[in-house]
């Protein structure tokens, strides 16, 4: 494994490659969640990392752009519409470090939704992995802003110059233009033209993901599914800091990918 | 190496005898190898070197303005670094991570005296480090070590006593609730313990721990204990700290600060802002600070 920073300045991000088991051509990218998911859910993109590395490919975790150990202040990230800057340097870092000429992205929640995106936009992503992906901003921010995880810091505070007040959600900031952005996330994301994908469940509710299925099945996507009973990697379980590892799901992506 | 915008620079690396650790160090682009401490930040729970709510990143960056280099890092099998292989305990594989780290950091910086800063679990290694090593000069401690005084169970139990609910559950099964608060004052540990070859144990008893704190604060150690408000059931009042080590407390070389209005976490970006200043602010009083005037000069 190997930690370096790409990107140019002062846009600079922090990856971390591992390298394939034995020779291979093919790349996977993931993308992680936003916030406090993506501290939960760390271990467990690590660990999906190495397995789908052992499983034969060039991989590359980043972090996006205010975020983890990545350039920029936390309330400059966070907006999809940015993060999609990121994606395409890491996919063509990605691609330039292991000469692979396409490669799987691999998205958790928020993840998901930008990893769609750019299966979308681009010609080289031959696999697309939806974990537990955000299809509708506005039940999105609903959760992020539900009065039990939003402070207003002072450090924050625009309200007196009559502007929208920056919020923090779960100790991370929310600015106007984010909400503006995540908001806007709608099913729309998922439409065609995407690549053969894989949707991972590991929520409770079995109908949860039923709108996107049923837009995704409309659209004519190539969908295979996996549905565990998880973790969802993205919630602390108890006071620790962690959630449990998702073993199910981490295999389920590894064997479909291979 | 990545340079941010206003100065700080930041590189990825990999140590230890197994090169098996990851961190990144933060400096300012004019800080000369050797000018002044350097600072480890360390694993806070087993949330990974970014720190809850960014707060290690944060932190590294402003310090890095202020002159202070640090490595933030992930100790073996957390974050992205993997278990080790040549320890037996956790304790022991904390402590030779740290030690690797300094070595590190000397060998590829030059610098000779090192500051641990850790919260929670990582304020206890955080001290360990400082009790363990007399290159570590000086230590942050958040929300740390708690140890019950008569007045923390008073202010445990007098809340309780004015709930209904209490009463309920004292009336139907008061074996209960006794073995509930017995449960909250066994959160602190039994006084039967020694060192053991790794230094001090991760929740060392009372009286070693009194002991322990003597023995650094002796060596000239400076130690910055800071409590939230964010963990009542460990530490509920302000003078908590001053009432469990009245000897030590005195001593000029702890410096502490009592922060109410802060969780354990620091979600608070007014908390984290907050905390920043006390930190800078201990760091200058303690002489860890290079003062700037023109060219950094060497404390």
């Amino acid at each position: 494994m190997s930690i370096f920073h790409f990107g140019t300045s002062p846009r600079e991000l922090l990856g971390i490659y591992e390298p394939p088991h034995g020779r291979s051509t093919r790349g996977a990218v993931l993308c992680n969640p936003w916030g406090r998911e993506y501290l939960i859910a760390h271990k467990s993109l690590r660990f999906l990392a190495g397995i789908v590395a052992d499983a034969g490919f060039h991989v590359l975790r980043f972090d996006w752009y205010g975020s983890g150990d990545s350039s920029g202040e936390a309330h400059e990230g966070g907006e999809p519409g940015s993060w999609m800057t990121d994606l395409n340097v890491a996919i063509d870092e990605l691609k330039a470090m292991s000469q692979v000429s396409s490669v799987t992205l691999i998205g958790l929640r928020l993840g998901a939704t930008v990893a769609a995106m750019g299966a979308r936009e681009r010609d080289d992503v031959e696999k697309l992995v939806l974990w537990d992906p955000v299809y509708d901003g506005k039940q999105y921010l609903g959760q992020l802003c539900h009065p039990l995880n939003v402070m207003y810091p002072k450090a924050y505070d625009q309200l007196a110059s009559g502007e929208e007040p920056t919020i923090a959600s779960l100790g991370f900031p929310l600015t106007p233009a984010m909400r503006r952005s995540i908001g806007r996330v709608s099913l729309d994301v998922f439409d065609p033209p995407l690549p053969p994908t894989m949707l991972v469940s590991t929520v409770r509710d079995p109908h949860r993901y039923d709108p996107l299925r049923a837009r995704m099945s409309a659209g004519g996507v190539d969908l295979s599914e996996a549905r565990t009973d998880g973790p969802m990697t993205w919630i602390e379980e108890g006071d620790l800091g962690a959630s449990g590892m998702p073993v199910n799901a981490l295999r389920a992506v590894a064997q479909w990918m291979q | 190496m990545s340079l941010g915008r206003r100065g700080w620079r930041e590189r990825p690396v990999q140590f230890g005898r197994q090169g098996s650790l990851h961190g990144i160090v933060t400096r300012d682009a004019g800080v000369p190898d050797g000018a002044a401490p350097f600072m480890l930040l360390l694993n806070a729970g087993v949330i990974h070197r970014v720190g809850p709510n960014r707060l290690g990143v944060e932190l590294a960056r402003k310090l890095a303005l202020e002159g202070v280099s640090t490595l933030r890092f992930d100790l073996s099998g957390l974050g992205d670094s993997a278990p080790r292989s040549d320890t037996t305990s956790i304790d022991e594989a904390f402590a030779l991570d740290v030690r690797e780290a300094i070595d590190f950091v000397r060998e590829a910086y030059g610098a000779e005296r090192f500051v641990t800063l850790g919260l929670c679990s990582g304020g206890r290694e955080a001290f360990r480090a400082a009790y363990r090593d007399p290159r570590v000069v000086g230590a942050v401690l958040i929300d740390p070590y708690s140890y019950p005084t008569w007045t923390y169970v008073l202010r445990y139990i007098r809340p309780r006593l004015t709930r209904a609910s209490s009463w309920r559950t004292a009336a139907l099964g008061w074996r209960l609730h006794v073995a509930s608060v017995g449960s909250s004052l066994r959160r602190h540990p039994a006084p039967e313990a020694e060192p053991d070859a790794d230094g001090l144990p991760e929740r060392p008893p009372r009286p070693l721990m009194q002991r322990a704190l003597a023995e650094v604060l002796a060596r000239g150690t400076e130690l910055f204990f800071i409590y939230t408000g964010g963990r009542p059931e460990y530490y509920n009042y302000e003078h908590q700290l001053r009432d469990t080590f009245p000897s030590a407390f005195a001593h000029p070389g702890l410096r502490y600060r009592y922060m109410p209005e802060a969780d354990h976490t620091f979600s608070s970006e007014d908390a984290r802002r907050e905390l920043f200043r006390h930190v800078v602010a201990w760091l200058d009083e303690s002489g860890f600070i290079a003062r700037r005037a023109g060219a950094l000069q060497s404390t």
